[in-house]
């Protein structure tokens, strides 16, 4: 997954990794250099030719490693482009994942959770994906070209380097192991956490009002307790590594100088080469305790990049059809035939639902609560796909339509307002960015919220607050029923929409609504008396069926269960002075 | 888990007030500052540092004993080299291969040596620093318990999210691994100094140059990334908040269509992180190479000079140069310019560190605004006599007295605001001396005078006499103020009927005018003003009102979630504010608009209440569940009271919420129940249940329902209407009487009633 990131900018991957190989040979040339300048003083030789030596050696150093100089910032400067396009592309791609999932998917998610995953864990990666790349292909070339220079200067000791090589791998593989499983339950419990405060803050007022403070307290201390444990386990593996390759490292260095020492006595083996090799065990260190470290770095990006692969991989239920065709005008037919659907598998909320609404007229839906009135209304856009039976659109499948078109026509307000931390004008014109703000004003007079809007200081510019808090329930209702007026809609669905509205707004929304209720199909949900009396036609839901469908006259004549509401809400809703 | 735990002493209050005298600087300017990587803290840097070695305190002695195995590894590092010179002058060169084999063995102890205090090192203060971040986000999140819901009014809960997570990360960091970095790389360097110069001090001359050269070459490199790091914050913020909003509110970005729209917005930030993201890397690509670049050249010189010196067996300052010295320099340059880098990088750590540490300080030192008192009184036998004794209150008013604000929402004041405020405070008392100089003679030179100038006014058409302004100057120097001057006064003053009588009409506008401004000033931002109200024990009590009347609000003074900003609430005669909140909302049961569930199973959200469930508790809940007709519902679930709720019961329905929050507040027996339009969303035969429950849990108990449905409202014994204007009670009396009374209360009903009737 990582080198898919990487290979997002293929052209710069590759220049990268082939400037690489060339900064790691001169990176592995110029201590050659090096090693003679010191080696190869001989007292005997003229001091002349002793001199010239050592001129061509230096120069000979300082080329060689301006050479790497130049080859290595060109390596890195590509690799800097490879690496922010990484993560930027991840990025893109994690809030697109996450934007497109259906409701059912955000119904088992918990927010805090997503958020974790697509902030916090994508600034996980950032290392292995900011230098990891850079890093880890200088280090392999560079261990790769010690390697091939130990060969050179002292075939003696390569077995010994091979050993110290062998073991670093070894160690950092098993190490990485044992962390792998650490560092996911590190970022799981950090992810609860964050969920957890998230949590404590939207619901501070209930905490409060039940004195639940210490318990909300012992609930964090166990999710922290739990984020503890793992780290303070992860810190007892992951400090081995680095001593470990420093004694591998000492160890190699006076190997070398022991065994070569003695060679040197012995009169096998140049002074020079063995500078020169005490040179490479010293640049030994860094490609040995980078790969280690970045083996490290690679798990615990895993851990974060497992989580959010859970969110790249999911595929949305409910996707446009291959052979979806787009909406340019829409009737407003509504015809649902034979509809069941459950949130769950085993658990039915809605059986059997069958009714035709005409175009242009209105319907309201009445039933207790949980009887699956909002549920109904969470069809018709596909927010969840059905389990048995069509919904049909001017009789056509919706799911033939494109979703982007099916939803455009559907002005939705439900029973939740969540608003944007925006203004007034850019919430109303949520669904239409070009709506002018004559459009804009019309839709807040509609939903009598024009008069509190020119109250306010800076008018339609106010900004509502993190999800509208600077607004009272009322208010906010009322700006979500102008956003869904914005979009005019052909379809238009109420979900008790004015239930925090005080009766006298509310009077006035209805009547404002009337007009345009005339030229949409309306469903309502609603509990109110004076609504119920205006629609065309009335469905009653009973436990997820439908019990009684028709027009007030013709049911209040037939049905007795529909006589029983009625009669019920007028009592409650009548007024006797 | 717990014996992890330092003991925490739970809300005891008056600690609370202690600690605000211990951290006095935490102001609550801080709030503006979150997003800020200013330069400049908001705490001092000593007093961070302090609080940040309060947290290390208990762990002095580990601390201490790791650092010391740090510094062993340190000082054999740094030593390495001179043995290896050592290994190749005496043993190699001069053919000892004993020597040789004598030292390599000292080589290969010492080195093992190293390792093992290495790893002590590390791990030990991997898991001090470990511990400490969990004590210190502990103390946050306990702070956040005792917090005022006014503090979570004011702030977006991604930056206090945000502090407790990400902050606290970037502290274990600094705790962890780089602080005593610092002190080993200090170390490390003097040492390698130090040996360098023992070698060979001439050498070690030229080698130190490598310093002020990686100074330079970093310092270029500074100036460019701090500002880029700090853009780049930046863009990461707003890449973040992007998001976090976007995914809350994902269903209705789905709803509309939206989503491209959000997706370019993400993409607009994005992309501006990526951009300088790139600018970083590039910064970086050139300078650490250049790094290397330049330490092999030195390495070079330092080899030239010292190969000529062997050649021409020269000595300088009195020592020779050898083969070994020179395998020795080239080893130690090598690794010379790491501790230097990781200094100077320290520096960032530290800076971001610190920027983190101020936040999480000012956020712990933030002062809990609604606290107990020292002395609470005893709150048990309470039936719930509710008085409320001419309160006032505004979200946005301040209850510091001595200063008045020109601007509610800012809490910040900048010097010259404080200034100008302090002029206000001037004008505002103004008045009051005036009241004690003024004698009627000078009230009616001043009504002449105002008089004379509308009349000028009035004839030439002009207010250039009206707009200097300036305020008026004190006692008896009439004639110098200006109209308004004398407007303002005779507004603020007791003018005796007789004189008032005698004022001509036209002054006498012009003062009416002036005393509804002067009035509607003093009761900006306010609420409630001046409201006044009594519910005896075991009566109900309706709300009745528009949006933004103060029905809410009412409720959330009655349970201290805000303090008065005027004015006393008692419940039988005792001040509110002299108990302990904890007591006083054990005694009030709310359920209120939009109930928040937890996470959970139905089971532990009624039992929210109860730190945990015992028999009697539970037969309890299923009591009360069939009381409001919430046992069927519940139990046609498949797992019963054991069902898990999502985040805020997003798996049932609206009008189910209620009825649990409903439930969640009646099994603490309150004595004081409170329904803010707790039933809006439930259907006409639950709502007929809820209301013969409710007649029947009223019994006992003092009832406030706040509601829109009149049928709800009808049988209380005593309704009130709140109004807008009036910031209080228009209306007050039961169903019959406010009927009779013929105002708004009846528009109300006759709303509701030409609302059904409209349609016969």
């Amino acid at each position: 997954m990582i080198f898919k990131y990487w290979l997002k900018s293929k052209k710069k991957f590759i220049g990268e990794s082939i400037l690489l190989v060339f900064s790691s040979t001169f990176y592995i040339i110029y201590p050659i250099f090096i090693g003679r300048m010191v080696g190869t003083l001989n007292p005997n030789r003229s001091i002349a030719a002793n001199v010239s030596n050592l001129l061509l050696n230096f120069v000979l150093v300082i080329l060689f490693a301006s050479l790497r100089y130049i080859f290595n910032r060109a390596a890195r400067l590509r690799g800097a482009e490879v690496s922010s396009s990484a993560t930027y592309h991840l990025r893109t791609d994690i809030s697109n994942a996450i934007y497109r999932q259906s409701f059912a998917y955000f119904d088992k998610t918990e927010t805090g959770q997503l958020i974790a995953r697509a902030t916090s864990d994508v600034e996980e990666t950032g290392q292995i994906f900011g230098m990891g790349l850079t890093l880890t292909l200088q280090s392999t070339f560079q261990l790769g070209g010690l390697i091939i220079g130990f060969i050179f200067f002292g075939k003696e000791l390569i077995f010994i380097l091979l050993i110290a090589v062998g073991i670093s791998l070894i160690l950092s593989i098993v190490i990485a192991k044992k962390l792998k499983p650490i560092f996911f339950e590190t970022r799981e419990s950090f992810g609860d956490i964050t969920n957890n405060i998230r949590e404590n803050i939207v619901g501070a007022q209930v905490v409060r009002l039940f004195n639940t403070q210490s318990k909300e307290y012992h609930k964090f201390l166990k999710n922290n307790t739990r984020f503890y444990e793992a780290s303070a386990d992860s810190v007892k593996y992951k400090s081995f590594y680095m001593p470990i390759i420093q004694l591998l490292i000492g160890t190699l260095t006076i190997l070398t100088l022991f065994v070569g020492g003695v060679k040197i006595v012995e009169g096998t083996m140049a002074l020079d080469a063995l500078i020169t090799l005490l040179s490479y065990v010293v640049a030994l260190s860094f490609p040995l305790m980078m790969l280690g470290h970045l083996l490290l770095v690679y798990i615990q990006a895993d851990a974060a990049l497992t989580r959010i692969r859970e969110v790249l991989d999911s595929i949305p239920d409910i996707k446009d059809l291959p052979d979806a065709i787009p909406i340019t005008s829409l009737m407003g037919d509504i015809e649902f035939d034979n509809v069941s659907f459950g949130y769950t598998h085993d658990h039915r909320i809605l059986k059997d639902i069958s009714f035709k609404l005409p175009s242009g007229r209105t319907l309201a839906i009445l039933g207790t609560t949980g009887s699956g009135k909002s549920t109904i209304i969470n069809l018709l856009p596909r927010f969840y796909e059905l389990n048995d039976g069509c919904i049909k659109i001017d009789d056509l499948d919706i799911r033939k339509y494109l979703i982007k078109d099916l939803r455009k026509n559907i002005g939705i307000v439900s029973q939740e307002t969540f608003l944007f931390d925006k203004s007034i004008a850019e919430n109303i014109a949520y669904g239409d960015k070009v709506a002018s703000r004559d459009k804009i004003i019309e839709a807040a007079k509609i939903a009598n919220l024009h008069d509190f809007i020119v109250s306010l200081p800076k008018k339609y510019d106010s900004l509502v607050g993190e999800r509208g808090m600077r607004l009272s329930g009322g208010q906010k209702q009322r700006l979500s029923i102008a956003r869904a007026l914005i979009i005019q809609p052909k379809i238009l669905i109420l979900d008790d929409s004015t239930s925090s509205v005080d009766v006298e707004t509310e009077f006035k929304i209805q009547k404002a609504l009337a007009k345009i209720m005339k030229k949409t199909t309306t469903i309502i949900i609603t509990q109110r008396i004076s609504t119920i009396r205006g629609v065309d036609y009335i469905l009653i839901l009973d436990r997820g069926r439908v019990v009684g469908f028709g027009t007030h006259d013709n049911l209040i004549n037939s049905n007795v269960l529909y006589k029983q509401i009625y009669e019920t809400l007028y009592q409650k809703q009548k007024t006797k002075a | 888990m717990l014996k992890l735990v330092k003991e925490k002493k739970y809300p005891v209050e008056e600690e609370e007030e202690e600690k605000v005298i211990i951290l006095p600087s935490a102001s609550s300017r801080h709030k503006f500052m979150i997003d800020g990587e200013k330069a400049k803290l908001e705490t001092p840097r000593t007093v961070l540092w302090k609080w940040l070695f309060s947290y290390l305190k208990p762990f002095r002695f580990k601390f201490f004993l790791f650092l010391c195995l740090l510094l062993i590894g340190t000082v054999i590092t740094s030593a390495i080299p001179l043995l290896t010179a050592s290994i190749i002058d005496n043993g190699i060169v001069k053919g000892n291969t004993d020597y040789i084999i004598g030292m390599s063995g000292i080589y290969f102890l010492l080195m093992l040596f190293m390792a093992i205090s290495n790893y002590l090192s590390l791990f030990g203060m991997g898991k001090i620093s470990q511990k400490i971040t969990f004590d210190i986000r502990n103390d946050v999140f306990f702070k956040l318990q005792t917090f005022s819901l006014n503090y979570f009014d004011k702030r977006s809960s991604g930056d206090v999210i945000s502090i407790t997570t990400n902050d606290v990360t970037i502290l274990n960091q600094l705790v962890g691994g780089q602080f005593i970095q610092i002190i080993s790389n200090i170390v490390l360097i003097s040492l390698t100094v130090i040996f360098l110069f023992i070698l060979n001090p001439f050498l070690a001359l030229i080698s130190l140059l490598i310093f002020p050269l990686s100074f330079i070459i970093f310092r270029i490199f500074k100036k460019v990334a701090i500002k880029l790091f700090k853009a780049s914050r930046r863009a990461i913020g707003k890449v973040t908040s992007s998001i976090q909003e976007n995914i809350a509110g994902a269903r209705v970005m789905q709803a509309y269509g939206q989503e491209k729209r959000a997706s370019s917005e993400f993409d607009e930030a994005n992309r501006e992180n990526y951009n300088i993201m790139i600018k970083i890397r590039k910064y970086m690509a050139t300078i650490f190479p250049l790094l290397t670049l330049v330490t092999v050249i030195l390495t070079a010189i330092v080899l030239l000079t010292g190969g000529f010196a062997i050649l021409g067996n020269v000595s300088i300052f009195g020592t020779t140069v050898s083969v070994g010295v020179l395998s020795a320099y080239i080893a130690i340059l090598g690794q010379l310019f790491k501790p230097f880098m990781s200094l100077m990088q320290i520096q960032q750590v530290i800076e971001s560190a610190l920027a983190a540490s101020d936040r999480i300080y000012s956020l712990l030192g933030e002062k809990v605004e609604i606290l107990d008192t020292k002395n609470p009184e005893p709150f048990v036998e309470i039936d719930g006599d509710v008085k409320f004794e001419t309160i006032s209150f505004g979200y946005t008013v301040s209850n510091n007295k001595k200063r008045i604000k020109t601007h509610p929402h800012l809490t910040t004041q900048t010097k010259g605001e404080t200034i100008k405020n302090q002029k206000l405070v001037i004008q505002k008392r103004e008045p009051k001396l005036m009241e004690q100089l003024i004698t009627p003679e000078r009230i009616l030179m001043m009504v002449k005078r105002l008089e004379n100038n509308l009349r000028s006014i009035n004839k030439t058409q002009q207010s250039s006499g009206m707009s200097s302004g300036g305020s008026g100057m004190m006692g008896g120097k009439t004639d110098q103020m200006s109209p308004q001057a004398i407007t303002r006064t005779l507004a603020s003053i007791f003018i005796p009927a007789e004189i008032y009588e005698g004022i001509p009409n036209k002054v006498k506008e012009v003062i009416n005018e002036q005393k509804k401004l002067i009035e509607y000033e003093k009761s900006k931002g306010y609420i409630l003003k001046d409201f006044s109200l009594n519910v005896p024990a075991g009566t109900t009590l309706a709300i009745v009102g528009e949006t933004g009347a103060g029905k809410t609000t009412l409720i959330k003074l009655l349970a201290r979630f805000y303090d008065l900003n005027k004015g006393e609430i008692t419940i039988n005669k005792i001040d509110i504010k002299k108990v302990l909140k904890k007591d006083l909302r054990e005694k009030i049961g709310i359920v209120p608009q939009d109930a928040y569930l937890f996470t959970g199973t139905i089971r532990e959200n009624l039992l929210y209440a109860f730190e945990d469930s015992n028999p009697k508790i539970e037969e309890k809940m299923i009591v009360i569940s069939k009381f409001l007709g919430l046992h069927n519902f519940i139990d046609t679930l498949h797992r019963k009271y054991e069902t898990k709720l999502k985040e805020n019961g997003a798996n049932i329905s609206i009008g189910q919420r209620q009825l649990i929050a409903f439930a969640r507040a009646l099994i603490t027996d309150p004595k004081i129940l409170i329904l803010d339009e707790a039933t809006s969303s439930v259907d006409p035969y639950t709502e007929t249940l809820i209301q013969d429950a409710l007649n029947k849990a009223r019994k006992g108990r003092t009832t406030i329902i706040i509601a829109h449905r009149l049928s709800t409202i009808k049988n209380a014994d005593v309704i009130i209407v709140l109004n807008t204007e009036r910031k209080g009670i228009i209306e007050q009396g039961d169903h019959k009487s406010l009927i009779a009374q013929n105002g708004a209360y009846k528009r109300f009903l006759e709303m509701q009633h030409s609302n059904i009737a409209s349609n016969d």
